[in-house]
């Protein structure tokens, strides 16, 4: 083996190394993201829930009058 | 003489002036308590359930009014509560105007309508207020401690059973309203005329955000829709109660002696039918000072 055959292989190696770092750190990374995604996503929607929540009303509330005794 | 004249009308016109200066005053101390009531005087159904819970509460202090009226005549058999009846039988007139004004209320109103009922219920609650607070002041002043327990007690024994029975089809009436205001509002929020909720949690405000946040999540790619159209419906909200308030000291000065008219109307009425200890007498309400 030459050693322009040698340098090739150690060149593809270290190509392959680095694909699968980058796949690792990405497989990592995605549920991150998911995550803040997600936490994202409920904090829109609570926000807007709570931005109705003066328009709705509640069977428990009431109007007070008073005791007479 | 002249100059006396002149003292009195200049009196009299102060006395007007101030007056005037003062009601305003009055209604908005009124209006900042009743503020979280009136937020439901945005749709009919909510107008509903305010004056239906004004009603309930009126009818179980009608009954209790009874009871104590009974229990006396056990407690201090020599007691004069005609005072104490006469006062009842304004709050029943009350109620009857309050279950007018129930009844009258169409399914869409306008701002118009909205803004003489949310008047309307503001009057209604003030003078039942007064009422409930003058017969618990005459108990006060007139009965001691020891008999004031003693007709509680029997109050207690006597009329949970009666205010149950009496209040049961007014609580069913207020559940349907809560649930039909509520589910306008969520439908318009999400656009979906056809949407369906857990009944229990049409009228239980905190059940029904947490199924709200579950059909939002599955919406997610509407959410900047629905975001929208939460804005556009809250500022519409937003200054109707605005409107409301803005407008209310005026519209409870106009109503107000067209209110007391007809409750007026409604005891000589009452009185006229049932003769009782003060049988036909007069309407007004005696006052102590």
């Amino acid at each position: 083996m030459n050693r322009k055959s040698l340098l090739t292989i150690a060149l593809l190696a270290v190509v392959i190394s680095a694909l699968f770092l980058t796949s690792c750190s990405n497989n990592t990374q995605q549920p991150e993201s998911n995550e803040v995604n997600q936490e994202t996503q409920d904090s829109v929607t609570n926000d807007v829930v709570d931005q109705v929540d003066d328009l709705l009303l509640d069977e428990n509330e009431d109007v007070e009058i008073g005791e007479i005794i | 003489m002249k100059k006396k004249l002149n003292i009195v009308l200049m009196l009299v016109a102060l006395f007007a002036v101030f007056s005037i200066a003062i009601m305003p005053s009055v209604y908005a101390e009124d209006n900042a308590i009743e503020d979280e009531a009136l937020k439901a005087f945005t749709t009919s159904f909510g107008a509903k359930v305010r004056l239906l819970q004004l009603n309930k509460n009126l009818e179980t202090q009608i009954i209790k009014g009874e009871e104590v009226i009974n229990a006396i005549k056990e407690v201090k058999p020599d007691y004069d509560s005609s005072e104490l009846e006469l006062m009842l039988e304004n709050m029943r007139a009350l109620a009857d105007q309050v279950n007018e004004s129930v009844s009258t209320i169409p399914e869409e109103v306008n701002q118009e309508t909205l803004q003489n009922l949310a008047s309307d219920f503001v009057i209604l609650l003030n003078e039942s207020r007064s009422l409930i607070r003058q017969f618990s002041t005459i108990l006060h002043e007139d009965f001691t401690g020891e008999e004031l327990a003693q007709i509680r007690t029997k109050v207690n024994e006597n009329a949970q059973q009666k205010i149950q029975e009496k209040i049961r089809a007014v609580k069913e009436m207020i559940t349907q309203h809560v649930r039909a205001h509520n589910e306008k509002i969520v439908r318009a929020m999400l656009n979906k005329p056809d949407v369906r909720f857990d009944e229990s949690a049409l009228t239980n405000k905190e059940q029904l955000k947490n199924q709200l946040r579950e059909v939002i999540r599955n919406q997610a790619q509407q959410i900047e829709q629905i975001q929208e159209r939460v804005k556009q419906m809250r500022t519409a909200h937003e200054q109707q109660l605005n409107q409301l308030n803005a407008n209310i000291a005026e519209r409870v000065r106009e109503r107000l002696n067209a209110v007391q008219k007809k409750i007026l109307d409604k005891l000589h009425t009452r009185l006229a039918q049932s003769p009782g200890p003060q049988g036909g007498a007069q309407a007004s309400m005696p006052r102590r000072k």
